[in-house]
């Protein structure tokens, strides 16, 4: 019960917050940008370089920014005393707001791939490429609304959580794929000349949600250049689509049972 | 009770008799509001137990949310969002339905507001759209945090109404405030909060004969006293006190039946332009439990 009334109260929030509306805007703006780019080129290429290359950086920005405020505001105004009275368990006030934020993002990303395959439909491309590439960008992107829901349950203060994301982001998105972009073997065997087996190269690599994406990749096929791109950062074997999954999907729901379970146990002070 | 290392409220012992309109009574900082939160299970006291409507408040706050209303004090509503949709919220949360413009109306919320987002609602609005939502599922006990705060004169009178409404109902309110005169209008009892302790806790009504809360006062207008008038009603048993500073002569009897005896002796010793007998009020009793001057409305 307290989960679909939570769910609905933030469905409502955020479709009348400023956060809501940008959201909407990027994803107008990104749909736009795609036709454009197809209708100027006369290609599905630039589509897709702009969903693969952008991808790590773009959705994960969106996924943090449409979660970091949601429920710190609610602590910072003393309302979190209001939704933590009702009647209701408080891990569904978790997940309730990830569920809400989620289907938000999901409903941009439907747009995305409404346009995509369009796109592809009048052009040269392969349906199912484009549509698995939004799917894995959307994938993406809810294991940073997970994060950003974490994130926003922990802070006390909006200030605070928005601290944390930036620094989440710089750290574990910005600084992931601009310094980690090589093995963290090469890395070490430059540094140290020490070397690493290749199964904790792939494990430490896989625990970041933007190369478990890149593993995904291989579910789109073998064409193109990006397996190759997959084999050069994991070497061989690369990782099976399974692991890539599995690492995903954690990083999607792991983050969301932690801040339910943190809720669970906080005390409310205001 | 402490958290995180720092004592908030120690001794707090009371009890809410089911169907009473219980005053909880304390100056701002006294820990009113904490109190609140242990009984509804936001915070954990870190010794002795609490239960509410039979609840235990650490293990079965979800029990306490299901039968409790609750007006919270300073909070700002869901940004973005309506009045209707506050109470549809709390409907739904609550597993009931219920009609929003009827609730809202009854609390006085301006039929014109219900409608709107809560964004530019005034402090007054948002009390009586958060009472409308402890409203929602027929609780058998409401506890209101300071819900007189923001609201206009005519809303402190229809607030006294409501509440007079629901304990006649056979609801239990909790009152908590920092206003002596909204405690006294409509509670029964009343628990005086001073840092951190229960002071006392007395039934309204009896206030003004229980000696230990206030005891009854003359005062005498006199343009001056001398020391031997002074003297002799100070050494009087039943006087606890006998202060005079310039323009009156305030005495404080420890016995009712000693200001007729009181003032025959000041009339016939002093120049008395002016008297009054004081009924001792909540307003004295706060002041006398937390030695502090009396507060104003």
């Amino acid at each position: 019960m307290s989960l679909s009334a939570y769910l609905w109260r933030d469905l409502i929030e955020l479709r009348q917050s400023r956060t809501g509306v940008a959201l909407g805007a990027v994803f107008v703006l990104l749909a736009g940008v795609f036709t454009a780019a197809y209708l100027s080129t006369g290609s599905i290429t630039p589509v897709y370089a702009v969903l693969f290359f952008g991808s790590p950086f773009l959705f994960p920005a969106v996924g943090l920014s449409i979660t970091i405020l949601s429920l710190a505001r609610h602590r910072e105004s003393g309302s979190m005393r209001v939704l933590l009275t009702v009647p209701g368990r408080r891990w569904a006030l978790v997940v309730a707001t990830f569920l809400s934020r989620s289907t938000a993002v999901l409903a941009g990303f439907v747009l995305i791939a409404v346009v995509v395959v369009l796109l592809e439909s009048f052009g040269a491309g392969s349906r199912q490429f484009g549509f698995g590439l939004v799917s894995l960008s959307s994938l993406l992107t809810l294991s940073t609304v997970g994060v950003g829901v974490l994130i926003s349950t922990v802070a006390t203060t909006q200030r605070r959580a928005l601290f944390a994301t930036v620094a989440y982001y710089t750290v574990a998105v910005v600084g992931w794929n601009v310094f980690f972009p090589q093995s963290p073997d090469q890395l070490l065997q430059a540094t140290t000349g020490g070397t690493l087996a290749t199964s904790t190269t792939q494990s430490i690599l896989l625990a970041s949600p933007s190369n478990a994406y890149l593993v995904l990749f291989q579910l789109l096929g073998t064409d193109s250049g990006f397996v190759t791109t997959i084999g050069s950062l994991f070497g061989t074997p690369i990782p099976s689509a399974t692991s890539g999954l599995i690492s995903l999907l954690s990083w999607v729901v792991v983050p969301v049972v932690v801040a339910a379970g943190y809720l669970e146990q906080v005390e409310i002070h205001r | 009770m402490g958290f995180s290392d720092t004592t908030v409220l120690d001794g707090v012992s009371f009890t809410v008799e089911a169907g009473e309109a219980f005053g909880f009574l304390g100056p701002n900082g006294s820990g009113k509001s904490t109190t609140i939160n242990v009984l509804l299970g936001l915070l954990a006291p870190t010794s002795g137990e609490a239960s509410v409507l039979g609840h235990d408040v650490e293990t079965e706050r979800n029990e306490i949310h299901a039968r409790v209303g609750v007006l919270p004090e300073g909070v700002a509503p869901f940004p973005g969002v309506s009045g209707e949709q506050h109470v549809e919220f709390a409907a739904r949360a609550n597993g009931v339905s219920v009609d929003p413009t009827e609730l809202l109306d009854y609390t006085g919320l301006d039929r014109a507001a219900h409608s709107r987002p809560v964004d530019n609602y005034s402090t007054g609005m948002r009390q009586r759209l958060w009472l409308a939502m402890a409203l929602v599922g027929d609780p058998e006990l409401i506890i209101l945090d300071e819900p007189m705060a923001g609201l206009d004169p005519n809303g402190v009178r229809e607030l006294r109404e409501i509440v007079s409404d629901l304990t006649d109902d056979g609801r239990t309110i909790f009152f908590s405030s920092h206003r002596l005169g909204e405690v006294q209008a409509v509670c029964d009892r009343v628990g005086v909060l001073y840092d951190g302790q229960i002071e006392r806790v007395t039934e309204t009504d009896e206030v003004g004969g229980d000696e230990a809360a206030g005891r009854p006062v003359v005062r005498f207008q006199v343009p001056s006293v001398d020391d031997r008038l002074l003297s002799a009603v100070r050494a009087r048993d039943d006087v606890g006190s006998a202060e005079y500073d310039g323009n009156w002569l305030r005495v404080e009897c420890t016995d009712p039946v000693a200001k007729v005896e009181v003032t025959e002796t000041v009339l016939s010793r002093a120049d008395v332009s002016n008297l009054a007998a004081e009924r001792p009020s909540l307003e004295h009793l706060f002041t006398r439990e937390t030695g502090g001057t009396e507060a104003s409305e």
